[in-house]
């Protein structure tokens, strides 16, 4: 006999977590599933900001609070709250690097300091405590918590959905909620990978850091470098202690060693003055296929959020939004007594109107900053960023930054087509050639789970 | 089947849910486990960032 519930939710992440608190504090019947046993240990340390944040900046037509006093996070204009749990640390600028020490700034920490929480173009957070603080809200909710359990299965009924476990049992639902990430099995099983654009497989090393030298301390660094004919993204942040760090290394091509990697980064580049008796913890790994965003978010009594239905986001904006939203939507189906997709359409409208159809988020943007490793050699981004040596407006939106740098390269184009014209070549296939077309090398080599 | 080297597992679970056949899962201590529906495929051992899958 299978255990009959309004809501089952795959994967105990920001997402699904969210979604579990909502549909809890809603009064449904919810029961979260999570692979792991420990529901606080992150999977990717990569992600322990909330971005964007820059003043009078939005994302996804909303805005986001952080309340300094009680650490409550605050998503304005959809009414959807959490307690953070977590201290956090405002961050002041942006900077892309190559590895010869070439820079790129996007605001001046010193200028944007100044001005407080006004001046932040995010905030870093522990996502440790943010995870297990969510998890308590969750349970004060009244939601169910089931860890160590794999979802193996997901098929209709003549009632809603049923899923299938590894451990032999079976949970009836409603409605469920696919949030178990860019690798999802549920995303999978429900046929959407068949013939859904894939860019490639990705993989992560993500360290915990002490005393690095950086130049600021409040500054979120992307190193840009070629390696073994990929692209390799150094990715530096601020935890919210003093001198820690996290320092994330992100490949877009599956057949690098990230660990061969790190040792050169860290040694054998300009950067690694950084690295000078400073401390690397290896804390987490992970490995995600890069899928092109679904036109529609839902199929069979499944809602899809967070990562399982768009290209990888690093930022938890839309993950713990489109989590506590999908949640709502299944409350009114149900309290309407119309569970289908015309019952949670509200998701649907939302998803298309502030993200699918928005035409702020030219999607294949967002992965502008994987490719630059891919289109262009080390040589040619140093003599990019060196020729870009004008400080652009603080920010680290993920759709808008790479629409910004186009415009500053269009004021130098003269200058580098004349000196090292290879590099405009490279930028040029960003607009002639799809990610996907780019990245069919290393795609070729990937692991897509359709 | 593949042997997992648990020392190195950060246990991510990117192998467990990249599996065709769910022979994958995360034990106790959140590492990776294999159980005997492995057919070799090679998919985790591709997919292991940490290179703990042989």
């Amino acid at each position: 006999m299978a255990n009959q519930y309004d809501l089952v939710i795959v994967g105990g992440g920001y997402s699904g977590l969210m979604a579990a608190k909502t549909a809890g504090e809603l009064g449904l019947k919810t029961v979260l599933i999570e692979m792991k046993n420990d529901i606080s240990k992150p999977n990717r340390v990569d992600c322990q900001t909330l971005l964007p944040m820059a003043e009078g900046e939005g994302y996804l037509e909303e805005i986001v609070n952080l309340d300094p006093e009680t650490g409550v996070i605050k998503f304005v204009k959809n009414d959807v709250s959490f307690k953070s749990g977590s201290p956090y640390r405002n961050v002041y600028g942006f900077e892309l690097d190559s590895i010869d020490g070439q820079t790129l700034k996007f605001g001046d920490p010193k200028v944007q300091r100044k001005l407080g929480d006004k001046g932040r173009i995010c905030v870093a957070l522990d996502k440790s405590k943010v995870l297990a603080s969510l998890l308590e809200q969750v349970k004060a909710a009244g939601a169910e918590v089931i860890t160590g359990t794999v979802v193996t299965g997901v098929s209709k009924t003549n009632e809603g959905v049923k899923l299938t476990t590894n451990k032999g049992n079976d949970f009836t639902a409603t409605f469920a909620i696919a949030a178990d990430g860019a690798n999802s099995k549920m995303t999978q099983q429900l046929g959407f990978n068949k013939d859904r654009g894939y860019y490639s497989s990705m993989t992560v090393l993500g360290y915990y850091a002490e005393d690095l030298k950086l130049p600021d301390p409040e500054v979120i660094y992307y190193a840009v470098a070629r390696y073994d004919n990929a692209g390799v993204i150094t990715a530096i942040g601020p935890r919210p202690y003093d001198n820690k760090n996290v320092v994330v290394f992100i490949c877009v091509d599956c057949r690098v060693d990230l660990l061969k990697f790190k040792e050169y980064f860290t040694k054998e580049t300009k950067l690694s003055s950084w690295f000078e008796g400073a401390k690397l913890e290896l804390v987490n790994s992970s490995c995600g296929n890069m899928w092109s965003t679904l036109e529609k978010p839902y199929k069979d009594n499944v809602l899809l959020v967070g990562d399982t239905c768009w290209c990888q986001e690093s930022e938890n904006f839309g993950a713990l939004l489109s989590g506590a939203l999908a949640a709502r939507a299944v409350k009114e189906a149900i309290k309407n007594n119309n569970p289908t997709e015309e019952g949670i359409k509200s998701y649907l409208e939302w998803w298309d109107k502030s993200f699918y159809s928005n035409p702020k988020y030219q999607r294949d943007q967002l992965m502008g900053n994987y490719l630059l490793g891919t289109i262009l050699n080390n040589e040619e981004i140093s003599f990019l960023f060196s020729k870009l040596n004008t400080t652009l407006p603080a920010s680290i939106h993920p759709y808008t930054l790479f629409a910004e740098l186009g415009e500053e390269i269009g004021k130098v184009a003269g200058e580098i087509q004349e000196k090292m014209p290879s590099v405009l070549a490279g930028l040029g296939r960003l607009q002639q050639e799809s990610p996907g077309e780019i990245l069919k090398d290393a795609a070729a080599a990937g692991f897509p789970n359709r | 089947m593949v042997t997992i080297g648990t020392k190195l597992c950060t246990g991510c679970g990117g192998c467990v849910q990249l599996c065709p056949v769910c022979a994958l899962s995360l034990n106790d201590n959140d590492k990776a486990t294999v159980n005997d529906k492995c057919d070799d495929c090679g998919i985790c051992i591709k997919a292991c960032p940490v290179n703990c899958i042989k």
